[in-house]
């Protein structure tokens, strides 16, 4: 006859040897893809073509009238030319100076005017200041790789500025972005 | 024999097992109770994921020849030329090392297996625009090719980051475009 504790222990060994059989199931080795992984990279690189720029126009500010006392005319790329009310002031045919940029298609630029900060005749200096040009905060190039950008600037006028023909000349720095 | 084979057999056995232990006990009018011990690691998977573009940045050639210059980033994201291009070749635009996020158990050791070969680069604007293999010499900053998880911010999960540089050749009449291209790396525990 079969003692009902041993049948009871029986069972109860039985028990465990399923739930081991089950625990022993649940921790078979891992499949072999949770030991490594795999990514990809990515990699960006733009070849550009060789920037060029050059002047294609001067920066003009025509004739202006010596003023009663001082004042600053400006030629500007958008308004061409204005004055701060001069009552001498002579500007009929001012323009702003024109540059064209080439290089690749759609290119963004970066622009930096070098200021000398006047222009001259022998030893006498008008100051120029205030660059403005008509590239907009963000500069870029054309679908056909090209930009045509003017640029304007404002004199300061003394009230005894000698007579005479003044020149002077500006840097453009273009540089890609 | 599949994973649902192993499992069916497991509990065959099992229960033959268990059988005989009944058939043994129900002889000898006794009983016993062993405890066996089990031991199991339960390991947090391995991943890797990429954060951050191998960037070269803007690079121009000067146009003309048979020749080719080769931009170099490094894992800490700078970038020189060895010959080659214009006066200034290297132009700006965004520059940088490759970077890679792994995650797994604590303190584990990985090893990191990154191209063996170069890879290619094709032009998005003008996809006929390619350099086949012009990518290669991956390096990354663990500079021994693996590392250890430690315990970041999660709780119970080893982590880890490392960046990646490389070589990228141009011919020096490499057509105007914008390129890009893909490299694997593989993470794996030691």
């Amino acid at each position: 006859m079969v003692n009902p504790v041993t049948i009871r222990n029986s069972a109860l060994a039985l028990r465990r040897a399923i739930a081991a059989t089950v625990l022993v199931a649940a921790v078979v080795p891992a499949p072999a893809h949770s030991e490594s992984d795999t990514t990809t990279g990515r990699i960006n690189a733009q070849i550009a073509a060789p920037l060029g720029v050059g002047a294609t126009a001067d920066m003009s500010f025509s004739r202006l009238g010596r003023p009663a006392s001082p004042g600053a005319p400006r030629t500007t790329a958008s308004d061409r030319m204005t004055s701060s009310g001069l009552a001498l002031l002579q500007m009929d045919d001012s323009s702003p100076a024109q540059i064209v940029i080439s290089g690749s298609p759609n290119q963004a630029v970066g622009l930096v005017v070098g200021d000398k900060g006047a222009i001259g005749l022998n030893n006498r200096k008008i100051s120029i200041s205030g660059y403005t040009h008509t590239a907009g905060p963000m500069p870029a190039l054309g679908p056909d790789g090209r930009a045509t950008i003017e640029f304007g600037a404002t004199l300061k006028l003394a009230a005894n500025i000698r007579d005479g023909k003044y020149r002077g000349t500006f840097d453009v720095i273009v540089s890609n972005n | 024999m599949s994973f649902r084979s192993h499992i069916r057999g497991f509990a065959i056995a099992a229960v033959f097992a268990a059988s005989a232990v009944m058939s043994s006990h129900a002889n000898a009018q006794a009983s016993a109770t062993g405890t066996g011990t089990a031991n199991a690691t339960i390991a947090k998977p391995i991943t890797i994921s990429a954060s951050t573009a191998l960037d070269f940045g803007i690079i121009v050639p000067n146009g003309t020849g048979n020749g080719s210059l080769t931009v170099t980033v490094d894992t800490a994201g700078s970038r020189s030329i060895t010959a080659g291009g214009v006066d200034g070749a290297l132009m700006g635009g965004t520059v940088g090392a490759a970077t890679f996020d792994i995650t797994g158990r604590p303190n584990a050791t990985y090893a990191i297996t990154l191209p063996p070969a170069a890879v290619d680069m094709v032009g998005t604007v003008n996809p006929a625009n390619t350099m086949p293999g012009s990518v290669g010499n991956f390096t990354e900053s663990t500079t021994v090719l693996g590392g250890t998880l430690v315990v970041g911010g999660t709780p119970g999960l080893g982590q880890d980051s490392f960046t990646v540089g490389a070589d990228l050749t141009v011919p020096e009449t490499q057509a105007d475009d914008v390129y890009v291209g893909s490299f694997d790396v593989i993470v794996t525990y030691n």
